[in-house]
């Protein structure tokens, strides 16, 4: 009988004790949470610490206090605490996620990878394909930030194939794919941006460059010319507006181009290249005169010169194929005054620029 | 305190068994029998009570330290640092309020309540008052929840054993089982305070009762476990810190871990003769200083507090804090440094509370801070800060408490991690043993001997040599008779020795003695011829064996003027004689030992006394 009373008492005193902890404990944490947005960390800890007195094991206190102390740089016991969170729940989106901006921050690359993959593929209490999305976007941030290119191109095909329609996403992961260099991936979301919102920011740009990097200076001249109508004061867009209408004036092999044109352009094309070889040499002080060429330029030169009697408007007509022969020599002028006299001036870069494409597309 | 009234009826026998009486002889007595006594024999009543014991203790835990809890928000608030004045003015205030109520109310709480419960079991036959469990709530409540720098475990560990004591005396148990039951609620407090059974019971097992018995054992786990049980139901699983994960990350830290073991052992001779040293001191001064020494302890704590609020209290949310790495190195020595002079003020002040959590407090700070030195030191390591906390606060109840085998199962308990048995068992060693060679008497059994009580010291019973046959026993007789040997052989072998009673070998193994007198009679009786086996009364002597306790000697020799010592492989084998008169001078030799070295340890003015004595 006396023992039930006390039983009785107990639970009546411990209801209400429990109670007042629990009040306590919101009491501190909201305080908390007014401290971090008041941008007042150190204020925060102490709160959410006092907090955590009152309710020992709740989690959301406990992120919340790692959070106030990651802003205060106090990253040693954010970690602790976020580690003990982790134990108590390995699967945990949000501590993962935590833990993996500290190992970001540490410059930890392998926890940060490891700790951002379990965020992905963990639990999170609300919208979930959303945080993962926007985790998996961070991951590509870090890893493009520490230069991991083939990892994060990986991780931007996943998240570039679950993008809702959204323009802004697109064109973000867009510019994503423009860094880690994967140009058809980069112009696909680029243009995918323009088909859901065609004024959405930078996507000319970036459809632009992308088609422009990928050598499709066609369509990168399309999408330039809208850039730079949009935005006049993109500087980039303009630069390379230029060089895809000076490559697509150059190049012979253009779509819709009469056979005089391919031939007046190679010819110029070749002209070009030979005094860009000229100059090269000369400022080089290598003498073009020597019988044996002992250098790839000069070996070059001398081809140049072989083939330069056949270099005109009647052999180009009578046989179409020499214009690929003086072409290849062309680039071949242009690439060795390259690696001998360093960047050339618009019009041989955009030679260049034309026999790289050409070589890619043989590949 | 027991009525033999009471234990007579449990003889009383049933109806069936005396047929005369019939049962209207027997309704009235029935009448007076309580009815568990009608069903349950003592032992079975014991280990139920101990269970009850439990379940009392674990309420009354719960209740005490959410008065605990309550006090502290009530009367500091419930941030973790308080302002300024209310650090000045609340200490103080309390603490004058329970120095009243120790001098004028509750006069036997002073104290952790270890010693009271031990001198409750040893000397007042586990006789505790309730009023005691009374005040030990209110005026640890009080002195906790205001900041003094003390514990509510070993105060459990006391309300326990005074529950268990009052349900025993209600329940009219016999005066040994009322002894033993106070023990079995020490435990069940203990257990509840802790949050962790095992390190409880083996804390009363090592230092209170100081013995393994079964039936003890029984019924302390009993008690423990039911405690935990309720206090879990009312506040929850979590245990008493959150334990970071640990795992011992190179071989080479347990050096680090053997040097915390060090650091540890000496913060602890520092702790105790702090302590050792204050509290005569204190107790010495004029009784109207004994109002005014909590509140001047609460007031200095109240100071130490404006600076390191950590320091006030039990501590065990900064323990936790500790545990995850969240003090720089040097602030954790700063809290250790203080909350040894806190806890020795406030103790020695005659404040009631327990040494447990500062003990543990200081320790945790210690490992933090030795942790934090390797981290700086040898960081490619890659040990935890939170595993070196853990093992100091084992190395601290090792080396202040002298409880070396629970402060290993406290560790585990606590971190349910058994990789850190290793570091552990290193440095609670080193800091046992640092402990053991310049602080020779444990601190509990000092601070029994200043309040001039001479409780038994559990680690003086497990020090202590324990003498063995061999220790006493003299070589071989020089004539030992052979039992085929005829009597005129034994009468010819036996007549040049000066002794009186001679060992006869018997091919069984067995041994007889015989006088020389006794020979001679059978001469003159005509048995000249006759083997010994033969004419010699066939009662066989005792034998001993060399390793055996000497009391088991004592027991055995009886009348008989010397018993053989044998080899336990092969019982021809003589391995000594042993005698009373050795027995004694054995006993003797060590008493005088003991004795000395005693009067060595006592403070000069008991050194007289003794010496008179």
């Amino acid at each position: 009988m006396l023992l039930a009373v006390f039983f009785a008492i107990t639970g009546f005193v411990n209801n209400r004790y429990h109670a007042t902890q629990a009040a306590l404990g919101g009491h501190w944490y909201a305080r908390g949470v007014e401290a971090l947005k008041a941008n007042q960390p150190l204020k925060a800890v102490d709160a959410f610490h006092t907090a955590l007195v009152y309710s020992r094991d709740n989690s959301t206190y406990e992120l919340q206090l790692a959070e106030a102390l990651v802003e205060s740089d106090r990253l040693n016991e954010a970690e602790v605490y976020l580690r003990t969170l982790w134990v108590r729940e390995p699967g945990n989106g949000t501590v993962n996620l935590e833990l993996a901006r500290l190992a970001a921050r540490s410059s930890d690359l392998p926890n940060a990878i490891r700790y951002y993959h379990n965020a992905v593929y963990g639990v999170w209490d609300s919208d979930p394909i959303v945080h993962r999305r926007e985790t998996r976007m961070e991951l590509c941030e870090f890893l493009l930030a520490k230069r991991e290119r083939t990892q994060a191109e990986s991780e931007l095909i996943a998240l570039g194939a679950n993008l809702p329609p959204d323009a802004t996403l697109h064109a973000k992961v867009g510019s994503m794919f423009l860094q880690v260099q994967d140009y058809p991936r980069a112009l696909q979301q680029f243009q995918q941006a323009l088909k859901l919102k065609p004024k959405v920011k930078g996507a000319w740009a970036g459809a632009g460059e992308a088609a422009y990097q990928a050598g499709d200076y066609a369509e990168a001249y399309l999408y330039l010319e809208k850039a730079v109508a949009e935005s006049s004061s993109d500087l980039q867009a303009a630069q390379q507006l230029e060089m895809c209408k000076l490559i697509l004036s150059l190049d012979p092999f253009g779509r819709r181009l009469s056979q005089t044109e391919r031939s007046q352009r190679t010819i110029a094309a070749f002209s070009q290249a030979l005094s860009r070889v000229k100059q090269c040499t000369q400022s080089l002080g290598v003498n073009l005169q020597a019988k044996q060429p002992s250098t790839p330029i000069e070996d070059v030169y001398a081809k140049a010169k072989k083939m330069e009697p056949e270099v005109n408007k009647k052999s180009l007509r009578r046989n179409p194929d020499l214009i690929s022969t003086v072409m290849d020599l062309v680039f071949q002028m242009e690439e060795q005054a390259e690696k001998s006299c360093g960047v050339p001036p618009d019009p041989d870069r955009a030679l260049l620029m034309i026999a790289r494409t050409r070589g890619a597309t043989e590949r | 305190m027991t009525d033999p009234a009471s234990t007579n009826t449990e003889n009383t026998p049933p109806p069936a068994s005396n047929p005369q009486e019939g049962w209207a002889a027997f309704l009235p007595r029935l009448k007076k029998i309580r009815p568990p006594r009608l069903f349950l024999h003592e032992e079975g009543l014991f280990l139920l009570l101990a269970v009850i014991i439990g379940l009392f203790s674990g309420l009354a835990v719960v209740c005490f330290q959410i008065a605990i809890d309550w006090t502290r928000i009530r009367l500091l608030g419930s941030a973790l640092g308080p302002s300024p004045l209310r650090l000045l003015l609340v200490p103080a205030l309390a603490g004058l309020g329970v120095a009243i109520l120790v001098l004028h109310v509750f006069p036997r709480v002073r104290g952790s309540g270890v010693n009271q419960t031990k001198a409750a079991v040893y000397i007042y036959d586990g006789y505790i008052p309730f009023s005691t469990v009374i005040g030990k709530f209110l005026t640890c409540a009080l002195a906790i929840g205001s900041g003094q720098s003390l514990g509510p475990e070993d105060p459990s560990l006391q309300m326990g054993a005074g529950i268990a004591s009052a349900l025993g005396r209600r329940l009219h148990l016999s005066r040994e089982k009322v002894r033993l039951i106070a023990p079995v609620g020490a435990a069940a407090g203990l257990a509840a305070a802790f949050n962790a059974p095992i390190s409880a019971v083996l804390f009363v097992i090592e230092e209170v009762i100081g013995k393994w018995t079964a039936g003890v054992l029984g019924a302390i786990v009993l008690s423990a476990v039911s405690s935990v049980m309720v206090l879990r139901v009312f506040l929850g699983e979590q245990p008493l810190f959150r334990v970071p994960p640990y795992h011992l990350a190179h071989p080479a830290e347990l050096i680090a871990y053997a040097f915390l073991g060090v650091i540890g052992g000496i913060a602890s001779l520092m702790f105790a003769k702090l302590v050792c040293y204050l509290r005569p001191r204190l107790k010495a001064l004029p009784r109207w200083t004994h109002y005014l020494q909590p509140a001047a302890a609460g007031l200095m704590i109240g100071i130490i507090g404006i600076w390191l609020p950590q320091v006030m209290g039990a501590g065990y949310d900064f323990i936790d804090q500790a545990l995850h790495d969240q003090f720089t190195w040097k602030l954790l020595i700063f809290l250790a440094l203080f909350k040894i002079v806190a806890t020795s003020v406030s103790f020695s002040s005659g404040t009631p509370g327990g040494m447990f959590a500062p003990t543990l407090f200081i320790g945790a700070m210690i490992g933090g801070a030795v942790g934090g030195v390797e981290h700086i030191l040898f960081p490619h390591l890659g040990g935890t800060v939170g595993g070196f906390a853990l093992v100091g606060m084992g190395v601290l109840f090792a080396g202040f408490l002298r409880v070396p085998m629970t402060s290993v199962f406290m560790v585990l308990e606590v971190s349910s991690n058994y990789s850190i048995i290793l570091p552990v068992m290193i440095a609670n060693t080193i800091a046992y043993l640092i402990c053991l060679k310049y602080q020779p008497v444990p601190i509990f059994d000092m601070l029994s001997r200043q309040d001039g009580t001479d409780l038994p010291s559990m680690e003086e019973e497990r020090e202590s040599e324990t003498l063995q046959v061999e220790d006493a026993m003299r070589p071989p007789a020089e004539v030992v008779l052979r039992a085929e040997e005829p009597v005129t052989e034994a009468i010819r072998k036996t007549s040049g020795s000066p002794h009186e009673f001679f060992l006869v070998s018997h091919r069984s193994g067995d041994w007889t003695g015989v006088t020389k007198e006794a020979l001679r009679g059978l001469a003159k009786e005509g048995k000249g011829d006759s083997p010994l086996a033969r004419v010699l009364p066939s009662k066989l002597l005792p034998w001993l064996h060399p390793d055996q306790p000497l009391d088991v000697a004592l027991r055995q020799i009886g009348d008989w003027p010397l018993i053989p010592v044998i080899h336990r492989a092969d019982f021809n084998n003589l391995q000594g004689v042993i005698a009373l008169s050795d027995i004694l001078a054995a006993y003797g030799a060590v008493t005088d030992k003991a004795y000395r070295s005693k009067v060595s340890l006592q403070p000069s003015g008991q050194q007289a006394a003794l010496g008179s004595e």
